[in-house]
């Protein structure tokens, strides 16, 4: 369903008036007379370095093989201009005559003057590349700059924007497609009968995913194939819903409205997650924001506004599609796809942010990326592959969270924190509780997680997060700003096995009430509420995966009661 | 002499399934309901002689369908009796599948007589011998769902099932039926595909005169 379904958004979004040209960035125009003269080179480059887009004759699929652009290619096929190390100079004269050749047929049929302009500077090449390179030296070109050509009295117009050349180029791309294809079969997607297209074009911008693009569908080894069937006739798609296809997932993918991707969010460095509608209701940009979010007072508001249910409900039963993508080699993998309704998706994502929401942070919206970053291993720079694919697949279906991402955030947590780390651990203990609240009902005691500090929680290992939370005060009310603080120390420790550490740190804390003056008083009270609601036996050895996510969250809870009661008590005073 | 079977009913279950859509086959994704010749290997798992040919009519979904992706090293190039000294090291290929989980379906199925059919062979012989296969679990090889490595439990059906999401009707698009084996003389085998639509919970599958039709002419 997912190429049908990238189809229709083609075609539903105007993608697919002209498939016979593409957007491509060019780099340089160059101007010819009629004569075949070069005039001028004009560099179309901006201050980063990227060429133009303009609309060019749509571009063959390469591989390592040879085969041209019509009018339009990069140097080394039109000048011949290719990295002097890289390029061998038999394969570069293989490339100028393929490409000389379509202009020589498309100037034969049609007689057009432009082409023909152009034909003329094609053939004396060798003559007129000195007064080229005068105008941009031989060091400059690496060869992968696109040149279109502009025919002189046409002042602006490119010579493929010609309406002779046009209509050729049109009717070349027909012909093309019927010919070494006898056999018309149905097609995948539109379930027309048309001859199957062989290769597919290129994805664009997929995370891990070849600079020169990706192939959704592909057959590139013997063992992807069935029946002695070749390259595409093994996935009968035609060429104009190959080719529609192809142009939403990059229309999808493609850098706007200052993000990276127009409907996605990037999941890590290694993957990225589209999304579209069937009908246009702007919905895939809010989502977008709200996930990817640079910076997060958007997303404060974008996730107040249109999820409020401000969008009438008939919207809500427009269906909804995800892909979550990633590039392997030359190949584009899917990881994840869903498919369900507007509707659904707002209640998912509402109760997602609910989920996620704990006190402190001002009660912002934290948005995906932090989130992964937060349970970013120490040292590594990347995430366990699947775990952002899988947090989010879980956030838009409503499902539970890995229970991976639990023990990487644990993990993480162990970790004694570094200086100017103190967000994370509001980052990481919201990840927590909502990954806690997530938890299948079967089996467990009910885990209902409130945003702050819940005294009627008598959980065990919650009541020994609070507990430790208020020896490291008496620890910080005793000493002061130490170089090694409680938690540094002990946390890993006290969270698995509360039994060997516990009773230690309370022999340490009457050192610590002793020295704390008044204050210590105060926390040694704290101190005997929280231990009065453990059971008899209050240390158990060991503590589960959960049992320590409780423990977290608890530790949290109780230490940001300490900075709210500073904030309030500070109020009266400055009264 | 009666050349079609009664219609038996055989409910197929696993943990794990990959019914692979043809287009992405490189980085596998699944269909998100068994094809009917996924159905048609499990029973020829049960009993196929050259003398029969089995129909898969309807295909019941019993479980909500679920997903799960997962990366392993496959292999890039087939071993064939040409190939000689074939080692999977040198010819691994890190590939993804993004697979069902906990599949449960029920298959209404029949089979025909082919014209490679003795003259002492019967409908009912082989109706019988089907019958005790299943009853007795007995298989030619470990039947699977969609990939050998995800294993399928065969059974006789309950008299009373309930699909899931009887409520539900739901386009599947197009679905890969089968082979045509013999498109005529020298041509590759050629895929027929289907309209796949969730009706009820069950796939209805067409029969494969109509399914021939569509993908432009039959033999």
């Amino acid at each position: 369903m997912m190429l049908q379904a990238l189809y229709a958004l083609a075609r539903d979004r105007g993608l697919l008036e002209d498939t016979d040209n593409e957007e491509h960035a060019v780099h340089f125009l160059l101007r010819v007379d009629a004569e075949g003269r070069p005039l001028a080179l004009e560099s179309t480059v901006d201050e980063k370095g990227r060429g133009k887009s303009l609309r060019i004759p749509r571009l063959p699929k390469r591989a390592s093989g040879v085969s041209a652009g019509f009018l339009v290619d990069n140097a080394k096929y039109v000048l011949g201009l290719g990295n002097p190390e890289k390029d061998n100079p038999e394969r570069l004269k293989l490339c100028m005559a393929a490409f000389q050749e379509r202009v020589a047929g498309m100037v034969q049929a049609t007689n057009d003057e432009g082409g023909r302009a152009v034909l003329r500077f094609l053939e004396a090449r060798e003559q007129w590349l000195p007064v080229v390179l005068s105008w941009n030296p031989r060091e400059a070109w690496s060869g992968d700059e696109y040149i279109a050509f502009i025919y002189a009295p046409d002042e602006v117009r490119c010579v493929h924007e010609r309406e002779s050349v046009r209509d050729w180029w049109r009717t070349e791309r027909a012909r093309e497609e019927q010919e070494g294809h006898a056999a018309r079969v149905r097609c995948l997607v539109t379930g027309e009968l048309a001859p199957p297209a062989r290769l597919h074009p290129s994805v664009k911008s997929v995370p891990k995913g070849q600079s020169s693009g990706t192939s959704l569908v592909s057959f590139n080894e013997e063992a992807f194939c069935s029946h002695g069937l070749e390259q595409g006739a093994n996935a009968p798609v035609s060429r104009a819903a190959a080719e529609g296809y192809t142009l939403a997932l990059n229309w999808l993918l493609a850098r706007a409205e200052g993000r990276r991707y127009r409907n996605g969010v990037a999941l890590g460095t290694g993957a990225v997650t589209v999304f579209w509608t069937r009908k246009e209701i702007g919905f895939e940009n809010v989502l977008s924001s709200l996930f990817e979010a640079p910076d997060e007072q958007r997303a404060v508001e974008m996730a107040q506004a249109p999820l409020r249910g401000l969008e009438p409900a008939e919207l809500d039963s427009t269906l909804f599609y995800a892909a979550t993508l990633s590039g392997n080699n030359a190949r584009l993998v899917v990881r994840d796809w869903l498919e369900t309704t507007v509707g659904a998706i707002k209640n998912n994502v509402r109760r997602y942010f609910e989920d996620l929401r704990l006190a402190g942070a001002q009660g912002q919206p934290l948005p995906l990326w932090k989130l992964l970053k937060a349970v970013d291993p120490p040292g590594r720079a990347e995430l366990p592959p699947h775990l952002g694919t899988r947090l989010l697949s879980a956030a838009l279906r409503g499902h539970a969270f890995p229970r991976e991402l639990l023990a990487a955030t644990l993990q993480r947590l162990r970790v004694p924190p570094r200086d100017g780390d103190s967000s994370s651990l509001h980052v990481r203990i919201a990840l927590i509780k909502a990954t806690l609240s997530r938890l299948p009902r079967s089996g467990l005691p009910p885990l209902e997680l409130s945003m702050s500090l819940d005294e009627k929680n008598t959980a065990t290992p919650y009541l020994l997060g609070r507990l430790f939370a208020v020896l490291e005060r008496m620890q910080f009310a005793a000493l002061g700003s130490t170089n090694t603080t409680l938690r540094d120390r002990y946390f890993g420790s006290a969270m698995a096995h509360p039994a060997i550490v516990f009773p230690q740190l309370l022999r340490l804390s009457n050192h610590h009430a002793a020295k704390a003056d008044e204050k210590g008083f105060w926390l040694e009270r704290l101190k005997n509420e929280v231990c009065a609601g453990l059971p008899a036996r209050p240390f158990p050895t060991t503590l589960s995966l959960e049992e320590q996510g409780l423990f977290a969250v608890g530790y949290y809870h109780q230490r940001h009661r300490f900075f709210e009661k500073r904030v309030t008590d500070s109020e009266p005073t400055a009264v | 002499m009666k050349r079609e079977s009664r219609r038996f009913v055989v409910r197929a279950r696993g943990p794990m399934a990959c019914f692979t859509r043809p287009e992405m086959k490189a980085e596998r994704v699944s269909y998100e309901v068994m094809t009917p010749s996924a159905a048609r290997g499990l029973l020829e798992a049960v009993l196929w002689k050259p003398a029969i040919c089995w129909h898969v009519h309807e295909i019941a979904v019993l479980a909500p369908i679920q997903w799960t992706s997962f990366r392993r090293n496959e292999v890039g190039s087939r071993a064939s009796p040409k190939v000689r000294d074939f080692h999977v090291e040198e010819r691994r290929s890190q590939r993804n599948t993004v697979a069902l989980r906990d599949v449960d379906y029920i298959l209404t199925c029949s089979f025909e007589m082919t014209g490679r059919a003795g003259p002492e062979e019967s409908v009912r012989k082989f109706e019988e011998m089907f019958e005790r296969r299943l009853e007795r679990g007995q298989t030619f090889h470990q039947p699977y769902l969609g990939c050998r490595e995800f294993a399928a439990e065969l059974e006789p059906a309950p008299s009373k099932f309930q699909p899931f999401q009887p409520e539900v009707e739901r386009p599947l698009g197009l679905m890969f039926y089968d082979f045509d084996y013999a498109p005529g003389k020298g041509a590759p085998a050629r895929p027929l595909f289907f309209e796949a639509r969730l009706n009820g919970g069950i796939l209805h599958v067409p029969p494969r005169e109509e399914v021939l039709r569509a993908n432009g002419g039959g033999p």
